[in-house]
């Protein structure tokens, strides 16, 4: 759409300011420009006299009237200017004389004038004695908007003068106008260019954001998809799976027992063939036995089964571990929240892994007196429990290659409209491959039989869904990890999350 | 004398198992494996036992209401629930049939251990009505001041933190939210020994389904109120001249030790007239003290506890490795000069026992 471009008629300016020193030269010039009132009258008093229609009498272009001010000395002229430029009505043009004792001679003032309003038309008025020509200019800068007019002058000169430069004036704010619509129409039209340009920068952003955001959400929608399935495919087969667990394991621990008698009962029956087999049996017999002795490898066999039995054991132990912690997927959402100081369920959480980082870490804790949020003070126990019980594994495996002691500092605050706890440790710090990891279920580095691999799983899954809130980690190698777990202060803004229902 | 030990389950897999590791850990004791509730109870009826093990979910009778008729019809019977499953509403449903819960897979130490404490307890040279009369108890009489405040607190749905501060000020609602966190339903209890602790693994749910019923909370009648309300004086004053003496690693226990040292007389308190009238007086502290014992350990609550319970009034009897514990308790609970000489009172009149 094409900028519509506005001009409003530049009104025709007949300001006038004669600046001289000379109180004759200022009525001179009203003289000269001023209508000739008297002169209207007499021809008036003329045509009713003679009854000759008073336009065809003399054609002469209709009268301009001027307006004329007068000042005595430059600055009173340039205060002049400047006044009548901030109440928005401007001298077209001024009349300076060049010498006007004891003041600023006209040069000066023009500068001046010139420097306070660029626009206005000027007319020097010198005689050549005054100043050369050249010396003007060099003084002056400048030569558009000036007229020298040479002493003594005409007054058609000055007439003239004054018609063409009030015209010029004029001419020249309408072009300028134009000029600056022009521009501003440009300008507009580039405005709303880089706007829309600008808009559709944002847009394009925008969707890459939601891209990646609509990306998260499906990837935290499959894992918290995964975990609930998980939970209750455990709750539905934990009886399924526990009470053969119970006889299996109760089978291995007989075998594990059993070995022991059978293999006492061997050396029994071995010592004896070795004693007393030669001296009643024949070789063919004692051949065979021995043979078949070696053939039952049983050296091997007995020293064998008892690791054997360990390695079910533990296999039994881990299955059982793993059954209980996917089952808690499938516990969230049974329970309700309360209104509760965050600080309780740590406090909890901190008495119930004393044991934990204990002996490997002193205990550094900065609480903050937070307003009640909503959460489910059992739930977030357990979070904050496996959170200190990972940043203890973690200390404890420094401490056990370097022997130092680490430091688990606990501190809760309050940024924004969330409740935040900070748990952190001076363990080894998460590796960058494995960062992406950690909050999966199942995934777990802690040596086999000493982790499920659950406890970032169920503590993401409790703090996410079910109280709105976040679970994220800072971590340097070497230095340790940060765990911050974020939970919405305004109750209202927490949606009960029944995944379990 | 051995130990009579009955398992019940509806996996014959389970029970030939059982029985085999029995056998070759050469476990002291006359066990039996039945099939199912109707075959317990018929076996039951053929010869006594002292402890039953039994399966939660069975076809037929399940094991709630087989433990549930046990307890009614031989009340001495130390009653084990062993289940494969988690479900908490399950749990407080068979909190009142069971003294204990084990999880399956259940290893052989663990429930030797188990049945090995019942064992000592039965041990403690109480009388077999004592005994059943602790068997009998589901819930102690609370504080009827605490037990109005927190029915109270429960209906006006209050915060974590008021439940706690009351519910920690309550000696038998201590010992019930620890043998309930004591089940292995909560995982998160591994060290639990403060009434508070308890109710952050329980959660808020389950501490109001707890609270709620009476089968689990209960007020003392108003007439026992007064001793009620000295014996938590004894028990606070315990606590706090414990915290002074016990070293950092036995703290927590010593806390859970003094303030549960007195739990006998709650014990007794839900035992017939002519019982708590036979145990009442100086001369019976230390039944009173083996009364309290016999319960906690019947509840599962940590050996250690028990034993610094039983053993209060002569640590030097105790088992060596706990002595120090009982050390601690007997030196917090001994009366002051100004106490001594006077009779301490019984608490009686608790007539609404469970």
């Amino acid at each position: 759409m094409p900028a519509r471009i506005a001009s409003a008629p530049i009104a025709p300016n007949h300001r006038i300011l004669v600046v001289d020193d000379n109180e004759d030269i200022h009525a001179d010039f009203r003289r000269i420009l001023a209508p000739r009132k008297d002169v209207s009258h007499l021809d008036d008093l003329e045509r009713a006299l003679t009854r000759a229609p008073r336009a065809a009498a003399k054609a002469t272009p209709a009268e301009t009237v001027f307006t004329i001010d007068s000042a005595f000395q430059g600055a009173e002229s340039l205060e002049m200017v400047k006044t009548a430029l901030a109440e928005g009505r401007p001298y077209a043009m001024a009349f300076v004389d060049v010498r006007m004792p004891p003041g600023w001679d006209g040069i000066e003032t023009v500068t001046h004038l010139w420097r306070a309003y660029p626009q206005l038309e000027v007319v020097l008025c010198t005689a050549y004695s005054d100043y050369s020509w050249e010396e003007i200019l060099e003084r002056l800068q400048r030569r558009d908007g000036l007229v020298i007019l040479k002493k003594p002058f005409e007054n058609i000169e000055v007439a003239q003068l004054a018609h063409s430069l009030c015209e010029k004036w004029t001419l020249k704010r309408a072009s300028e106008m134009r000029v600056d619509v022009l521009e501003r129409a440009v300008r507009e039209r580039t405005g709303a260019l880089e706007e829309a340009n600008g808009k559709l920068l944002a847009e394009m952003r925008e969707r890459e954001r939601l891209a990646v955001e609509r990306e998260r959400i499906l990837h935290e929608l499959r894992v918290s998809q995964k975990l609930e399935a998980v939970g209750r495919l455990a709750a539905g087969v934990a009886h399924e799976i526990n009470t053969p667990m119970q006889y299996i394991g109760s089978a291995v621990d007989f075998m594990g027992n059993a070995v022991e008698h059978v293999e006492r009962g061997m050396r029994a029956l071995v010592c004896f063939f070795e004693r007393v087999g030669p001296s009643v049996a024949n070789d063919s017999v004692l051949q065979e036995t021995k043979r078949a002795l070696t053939d039952a490898d049983l050296e091997f066999v007995l020293s064998e089964m008892p690791a054997a039995v360990d390695d079910a054991r533990t296999g039994i132990k881990r299955v059982s571990e793993i059954v209980r912690s996917m089952r808690e997927f499938s516990y969230r959402g049974t329970s309700g929240k309360e209104e509760a100081d965050l600080n309780r369920p740590l406090m909890a959480a901190l008495d119930l892994a004393r044991n934990e980082y204990k002996y490997c870490a002193d205990l550094e804790s900065e609480l903050f007196e937070a307003p009640p949020v909503a959460c489910n003070v059992a739930e977030m126990s357990q979070v904050f429990l496996n959170l200190i019980v990972n940043a203890a594994h973690a200390m404890k495996t420094v401490q056990a290659q370097t022997g130092r002691r680490g430091q688990l500092k606990v501190r809760s605050r309050q940024e924004g409209a969330e409740l935040v706890v900070d748990i952190a440790d001076t363990g080894g710090g998460i590796p960058e491959a494995i960062r992406d990891r950690v909050f999966e279920p199942f995934f777990t580095t802690k040596p086999f039989g000493q982790g499920t691999g659950q406890g970032l799983a169920i503590a993401r899954s409790i703090v996410v869904e079910k109280h709105a809130g976040t679970l994220t980690f800072d971590t340097e190698p070497g230095v340790g990890t940060v765990f911050h777990v974020r939970i919405p202060l305004a109750s209202s803004a927490v949606e009960e999350v029944d995944i379990a229902s | 004398m051995t130990l009579r030990v009955l398992f019940v389950d509806d996996e014959p897999n389970l029970l030939r198992s059982l029985a085999r590791m029995i056998r070759i850990r050469r476990l002291p004791w006359e066990a039996s494996f039945v099939e199912g509730g109707a075959a317990a109870l018929a076996e039951m009826e053929a010869q006594p036992f002292d402890v039953v093990v039994s399966d939660l979910t069975m076809p037929g009778m399940d094991g709630v209401t087989l433990l549930g008729q046990i307890g009614a019809r031989w009340p001495a019977m130390s009653r084990l629930m062993l289940s494969g499953e988690f479900a908490v509403a399950q749990s407080l449903r068979a909190t009142r049939a069971t003294h204990q819960f084990l999880a399956k897979p259940c290893d052989a130490a663990r429930l030797e251990q188990a049945v090995e404490r019942i064992e000592w307890i039965g041990g403690l040279g109480l009388s077999p009505e004592i005994r059943a009369s602790a068997a009998r108890v589901a819930s102690l009489p609370s504080v009827p001041r605490i037990h109005a405040a927190l029915r109270d607190a429960v209906a006006h749905n209050a915060d974590f933190g008021t439940l706690a501060r009351l519910a920690e000020t309550d000696v038998a609602l201590t010992a019930k939210l620890l043998q309930l966190v004591s089940t292995p339903f909560f995982t998160l209890a591994r060290d639990v020994s403060t009434a508070r602790g308890a109710l952050a693994v329980l959660g808020v749910e389950v501490v109001q389904a707890v609270l709620s019923s009476r089968e689990t909370f209960r007020a003392a009648d108003n007439a026992a109120a007064s001793q009620l309300e000295e014996l938590h004086a004894r028990s606070l004053e315990a606590t706090r001249r414990v915290r002074d003496k016990a070293p950092r690693e036995l703290a927590d226990r010593a806390h859970l030790a003094a303030w549960l040292h007195d739990v006998g007389r709650l014990v007794l308190a839900c035992a017939p007239p002519h019982i708590r009238a036979a145990v009442a007086g100086d001369d019976h502290s230390e039944t009173r003290a083996r009364a309290g014992a016999y319960l906690l350990g019947l509840w599962g609550l940590p050996d250690d506890v028990v034993c610094a319970v039983a053993f209060q009034h002569s640590p030097d009897t105790a088992p060596e490795r706990h002595r120090p514990l009982a050390a601690l308790v007997h030196a917090a609970t001994r009366p002051p000069a100004a106490w001594r000489g006077q009779p301490a009172r019984a608490v009686a009149g608790a007539a609404n026992c469970a």
